[in-house]
């Protein structure tokens, strides 16, 4: 069990978090387009397709650390660790299946969009169209990627009340010297 | 019965007439008419008309001779995206209330060879009418068991949708227009005969 997490986990952690927001503020933003701002709403898409898949990197990149340096001590009791343990399984879960299912939803949908990674690299078609699938994908990634924010409020908050409460868990984050 | 007998041999006979000149009629149920639009390299959205009919004068043995005649319903205008067909019939584009019909009729046609031709028309979209090319192969020409004469019938052109007053979107949807007529026509079935 390491305990501190390298500096490039804490560096990841914070990208998705920022990766997160973004995707999440951009997909209110992009649908209320109107649909006539075709290029603006086409951009704003594209950013958003671009800002999920960075964040699949990210965390992709975070398990393979975690693999190889271990999950971080902590100093809670075994019940409440476990529980922690537990919900971070689910936001790493979550945080895989909203970006995959927004490239299938992408992918299904009605007119052949291509999806450009960072403005300019056109990514490869997986199913292609198909309304039905297409209906089912845009409702799960949407389901769940509200399910992911609420989430990771949930885990902001419960690092906050860590905090409060002297441990010293998101001092580590930050990168400044933990209190464990 | 013998009246039945004489319709009957009639009918095969001319069921069976290769190559016969003859006006046809088509419509939706003999084949597609399909668009598509650029957005500047982006990517290409493709449309089409749901409704649609049409006459052919064509004579195999002299098909330079042939006349097209088509009218579209323009409130069939299909795209797969519901806002894109709503735009489409509003008055920045074809302006379906006021102009529910898009028409073609052909007025000279030029061989190229014995498959591919130049066809010169009127086409009129939203009152407005322009001359319009088209380029016209007759495609996997073959006789099917029932000894009728089939062949596709395929007609590209491109139009600038600005020459017709659809100038909204600049930005994002280019002026040309492809345009794809795709018909699978019977010689043998021809509505006159002649």
């Amino acid at each position: 069990m390491a305990v501190e997490w390298h500096p490039a986990q804490r560096w990841l952690h914070w990208a998705t978090a920022g990766l997160v927001a973004a995707g999440f503020a951009l997909a209110w933003v992009m649908t209320s387009v109107p649909f006539r701002q075709m290029a603006l709403k086409f951009w704003l898409y594209q950013a958003h397709k671009s800002i999920g898949l960075l964040a699949l990197l990210a965390v992709v990149a975070r398990l393979m650390l975690r693999a190889r340096l271990g999950r971080r001590a902590t100093d809670l009791p075994p019940r409440e660790d476990a529980l922690a343990a537990a919900g971070h399984a689910v936001l790493y879960i979550l945080l895989l299946a909203v970006p995959l299912l927004g490239y299938l939803t992408a992918d299904t949908a009605p007119l052949r969009i291509p999806t450009l990674f960072l403005g300019l690299l056109p990514l490869p078609v997986v199913l292609g169209r198909d309304a039905a699938l297409f209906g089912v994908l845009v409702t799960l990634h949407r389901v769940l990627a509200i399910g992911l924010v609420v989430l990771a409020i949930g885990h902001a908050g419960l690092a906050l009340r860590h905090h409060a409460a002297g441990r010293g868990v998101l001092a580590a984050m930050l990168g400044r010297r933990s209190a464990l | 019965m013998a009246r039945l007998i004489f319709l009957a041999v009639l009918l095969m006979t001319a069921g069976t007439a290769r190559a016969a000149p003859g006006l046809y009629a088509f419509d939706q149920r003999h084949g597609t008419i399909g668009f598509n639009v650029g957005h500047f390299g982006l990517f290409t959205s493709e449309g089409g008309f749901e409704r649609f009919s049409g006459r052919l004068t064509i004579d195999p043995a002299r098909l330079e001779d042939t006349r097209v005649e088509v009218t579209i319903d323009a409130a069939s205008v299909a795209i797969a995206v519901p806002e894109a067909a709503s735009m489409l019939k509003a008055p920045d584009y074809f302006d379906v209330t006021q102009h529910p019909a898009i028409s073609f009729g052909a007025t000279s046609v030029e061989r190229r060879d014995d498959t591919h031709f130049h066809l010169r028309g009127q086409l009129r979209i939203r009152g407005i009418t322009r001359e319009q090319a088209m380029e016209i192969a007759i495609l996997d020409r073959h006789a099917d068991g029932s000894g009728s004469e089939v062949a596709d019938v395929v007609a590209s052109g491109e139009i600038s949708r600005g020459d017709f007053g659809m100038v909204a979107d600049r930005s994002f949807i280019e002026d040309v227009v492809r345009l794809r007529i795709s018909m699978r026509i019977r010689f043998g079935a021809a509505v006159n005969g002649g």
